[in-house]
């Protein structure tokens, strides 16, 4: 699958234009020399420039998405210490941008209250925050935070045949929440720079770009992040065949009893695809309809 | 999975939440099951945060008894690209 292929997928390809007034701020690894930056800010104390093979491409995809967008960078390193992290959000907040691109996280499951996502939480009042949900999956409780936080978008994976990539992280957070909020596609080909693009980092761009063009036609966060989960496409998926279950002794039963409980979450397919597949089209639609008449 | 609210302090665990109580299978306000799967891989870190003040501090300085009402701690964790299956930019 190609990159046009996947934004097709996830009714992108038609609806993104040119980005023209949408503001986008990035939280990675470092930029893309061959593409344009509106203001960026380095926490890193060394050049802009990525060395990862990370940023660069996240920076490559909005502005393929997005051509006119306004791109804005925080360079952070890899690994980042949370309390950079808190300052990157921080710079971030202060371009008002209309959706902001994390595609870094933690693995380890939180309730929404360690100071990441809190301050994920307060970033969401701005801006979307489009976070990747990781790469822990099949592993449940595998979302960490910012992706944790209660207001920012988690976006998980599909493979090539829109069906969950099996790496991609899974619900529940901590205190039990669903998560990730909406899946888009992994594993396209980026044909420019002859790559192919894997991880939930290169899923979360599209949805990034779908928040801005959507936020800024209806600059309510909220409100945007709520469309974009409830337009998604639903994805079937294939849970457990409870048939196993006939003809187990009775003396297994309570035991069996317990792991199908546990499978009742941790299999619940709002922890794996969320509320589906991303569909901006409709969600760019629907803010446009929802936004004042001037 | 570690948990990001069992801190180790005064040669115990305790329950980061719910300071300055123990961390154990009744406490911990996750229930249980989850308890007993959060404790399996502990790892400790050398900072921790003082919530919901946002304040950082080191491990070494925490003092339990100045803990205000409605205060709770939180480990300190790193963040970064693509975890454990790490995120790939393959070129063909």
């Amino acid at each position: 699958m190609s990159l046009r292929q996947a934004l097709d997928a996830v009714r992108l390809l038609d609806r993104a234009g040119g980005g023209e007034g949408c503001r986008v701020a990035i939280i990675d690894t470092g930029s893309a020399e061959d593409a344009p930056l509106k203001g960026h800010v380095n926490l890193t104390g060394k050049s802009l420039a990525d060395t990862e093979a990370h940023g660069e491409y996240v920076h490559r995809l909005i502005h393929k998405i997005l051509p006119e967008a306004e791109i804005y960078m925080v360079k952070v390193p890899n690994p980042v210490p949370d309390y950079v992290f808190i300052t990157a959000m921080h710079e971030a907040m202060k371009w008002r941008p209309h959706a902001v691109n994390i595609s870094m996280g933690s693995e380890i499951a939180t309730d929404g209250g360690d100071p990441v996502s809190i301050y994920a939480d307060r970033l969401a009042a701005v801006s979307v925050v489009v976070c990747a949900a990781g790469n822990g999956g099949p592993r449940p409780l595998s979302v960490g935070s910012p992706a944790c936080s209660r207001e920012s978008l988690a976006v998980g994976a599909v493979n090539l045949r829109l069906r969950p990539w099996s790496s991609s992280s899974r619900g529940p957070t901590l205190d039990g929440r669903f998560k990730p909020d909406i899946v888009a596609p992994t594993g396209y080909f980026f044909e420019e720079f002859e790559t192919r693009l894997t991880g939930t980092s290169f899923s979360t761009p599209l949805a990034t770009a779908a928040a801005a063009l959507a936020a800024s036609l209806l600059p309510r966060p909220r409100l945007i992040k709520r469309l974009l989960q409830l337009t998604a496409q639903p994805i079937q998926v294939s849970l457990v065949n409870l048939a196993f279950i006939r003809g187990v002794q009775p003396t297994a039963r309570p035991a069996v009893n317990k792991l199908l409980r546990a499978l009742m979450v941790t299999a619940d397919p709002r922890n794996i695809v969320g509320m589906g597949l991303l569909n901006a089209g409709d969600a760019i639609k629907e803010a446009s309809q929802l936004a004042p008449r001037s | 999975m570690p948990c990001i609210y069992r801190i180790r302090a005064d040669g115990r665990f305790l329950c980061g939440a719910r300071p300055p109580l123990t961390c154990s299978r009744s406490v911990c306000p996750f229930g249980p099951t989850l308890w007993e799967r959060l404790i399996k891989h502990d790892a400790q870190s050398q900072t921790l945060w003082m919530m919901p003040e946002m304040r950082i501090i080191k491990a070494s300085e925490l003092d339990l008894g100045k803990l205000e009402p409605g205060a709770y701690l939180v480990k300190s964790v790193s963040l970064s690209v693509g975890g454990r299956r790490r995120c790939r930019s393959g070129r063909r």
